[in-house]
């Protein structure tokens, strides 16, 4: 009996050490996938891309549009 | 006087203590001694790993319980409300399906007067038109349209802030719905001046898949419990994207946001933090966000956000050296620092020395007694976390598979993710894909 428990544990353990390899190879794969998918995306044509745009850093204009008092 | 937190505190501490002492004295039955140098560190790491779980845990738990039992009792929404002029700023790029039923829903708002700023992000479809119909006054609430090129969300967001006709924003997505008490219920924190942000607080509307649901428990027990602590701290290292409040005249002074990383919400929190001003947690400030419903939709996100939260703290190098402003800034910011980088891989790596340690000294059912051990602890936080938040407690039993399926699968992301920062692989914005479930 004791035997047999023992077994079952063991057995449990072995399940859940093998499931957690597996989901952190498939998480592996999965980002493989992603990367994948990533480099097969459309990219925008030339001209169009908006990521200089997007990358320039904005700074607000001064306060005068303010209508509100600056907070305490 | 509402006792019942402390009592759930309580038990959730004393199961916590009780959890860790026997995953202790499961490492300690495990001979890493005698099996090479190797397993002589992994050992040791497990311990360490073991002690930062526990201590993290409690310490977040407590701090939680401070945050709340300040904000629910010591300074409750009702006692003394301060509704000063508010704008709701919403950066929208061609969101025509959604616009309008988006926007009538902040005219709902339970809050005195505002106005609302939609700033169309150069959109292609009909976005800009669908506001216009709605533009006007509503009571002591309007609603205004500015429309510039495409740019992105932070660019979107700098419009609104410039153009903005009160003291205070309340940025959001284009895709977030406030409940009606949101906006009253993060205002109050403003009465203190060294406040200039308040961090609202993010739930996963679309809980439809098993993915979702375990982001919602994700938000709940592992962003909510991190911000709730950091807000009695006054230091919230992230404010979220989909809700966040701040005072106009700071966010000018600080440049409002920078377009230089992928996270700007976390650049923009750690550029106030640094300038040495107060950022809170308020929990009833609520908003709905979609979250990615498929795997590979939710690696991207993370993805991106790791790299985001990264490049954030490498711009402020010297913050993680030395506290400049004060303790409580400077473990906020190597909470974040140990959250994207050390904790996923000692959550992977700990995890695997344990089971190979128990395996080489022929002891492979404990693999059994400490995955049971960890869920448990992750059910108690569960549990603990939910109840506060009195959220749906049919999402505690999604913490037996949090830890060994959506934490491990998260953390694989986050550990290449932080390789390839470091290698300074390219990478671009792209849109996540909604399934426009709001």
């Amino acid at each position: 009996m004791q035997l047999n428990s023992l077994s079952l544990n063991t057995l449990l353990s072995i399940i859940i050490l093998v499931s957690f390899i597996v989901t952190v190879v498939l998480a592996a794969a999965s980002y493989t996938a992603y990367k994948l998918r990533e480099r097969r995306r459309p990219r925008p044509a030339a001209g169009t891309e908006s990521e200089n745009l997007y990358f320039e850093r904005y700074f607000p204009p001064p306060q005068g549009e303010s209508e509100g008092p600056p907070p305490a | 006087m509402r006792p019942r937190y402390l009592v759930v505190l309580f038990i959730g501490v004393a199961v916590m203590l009780l959890a860790a002492a026997a995953m202790g004295y499961l490492i300690s039955r495990i001979p890493f001694r005698g099996h090479g140098i190797a397993l002589f560190i992994g050992g040791t790491l497990l311990l360490v790993f073991l002690v930062i779980l526990i201590v993290r845990y409690l310490s977040l738990m407590w701090l939680g319980y401070l945050h709340h039992i300040e904000n629910k009792l010591v300074d409750p929404p009702e006692a003394s409300p301060y509704e000063p002029l508010v704008t709701i700023i919403v950066p929208a790029y061609n969101e025509e399906a959604v616009i309008q039923s988006a926007v009538q829903s902040l005219l709902e708002l339970d809050y005195p007067a505002y106005e609302i700023l939609v700033v169309d992000d150069g959109s292609t479809d009909g976005t800009a038109a669908r506001v216009v119909a709605l533009e006007g006054r509503y009571g002591d609430v309007t609603v205004r349209l500015v429309s510039k090129e495409n740019g992105g969300k932070a660019t979107a967001l700098n419009t609104g802030i410039a153009l903005a006709r009160h003291p205070f924003v309340l940025c959001m997505d284009g895709d977030s719905r406030l409940t009606r008490a949101t906006l009253r219920n993060a205002m109050r924190h403003f009465r203190d001046p060294r406040v200039a942000a308040v961090a609202g607080n993010v739930k996963v509307v679309n809980r439809r898949n098993l993915w979702t649901r375990l982001q919602a428990l994700e938000y709940i027990e592992g962003l909510n419990m991190a911000r709730r602590a950091q807000g009695f701290l006054r230091a919230v290292n992230i404010i979220p994207g989909p809700i966040g409040i701040f005072r106009r005249d700071v966010l000018a002074q600080v440049g409002g946001y920078d377009t230089d990383t992928f996270a700007e919400d976390a650049d923009l929190t750690l550029k106030l933090l640094t300038a040495g001003y107060h950022i809170v947690f308020e929990d009833q400030a609520i908003a709905y966000t979609e979250a990615p419903e498929h795997l590979l939709d939710l690696l991207k996100q993370r993805y991106r956000w790791t790299r985001g939260i990264l490049q954030s703290l490498m711009k402020r190098k010297a913050w993680l050296l030395l506290p400049k402003h004060g303790a409580a800034i400077w473990v906020s910011l190597l909470f974040m620092l140990f959250e994207a980088i050390l904790w996923p891989a000692a959550n992977i790596v700990g995890n695997l020395v344990f089971a190979v340690g128990a395996l080489e000294a022929g002891v492979a059912a404990y693999v059994l007694y400490w995955w049971l051990l960890l869920t448990l602890l992750d059910v108690t936080a569960a549990a603990y976390t939910i109840a506060m938040e009195e959220e749906d407690l049919g999402l505690v039993p999604y913490a037996v598979l949090y830890r060994y399926l959506f934490i491990a699968t998260i953390d694989v992301t986050k550990l290449f993710a932080t390789i390839e920062q470091f290698l300074g692989v390219r990478m671009t914005w792209g849109k996540l894909q909604r399934a426009g479930r709001i």
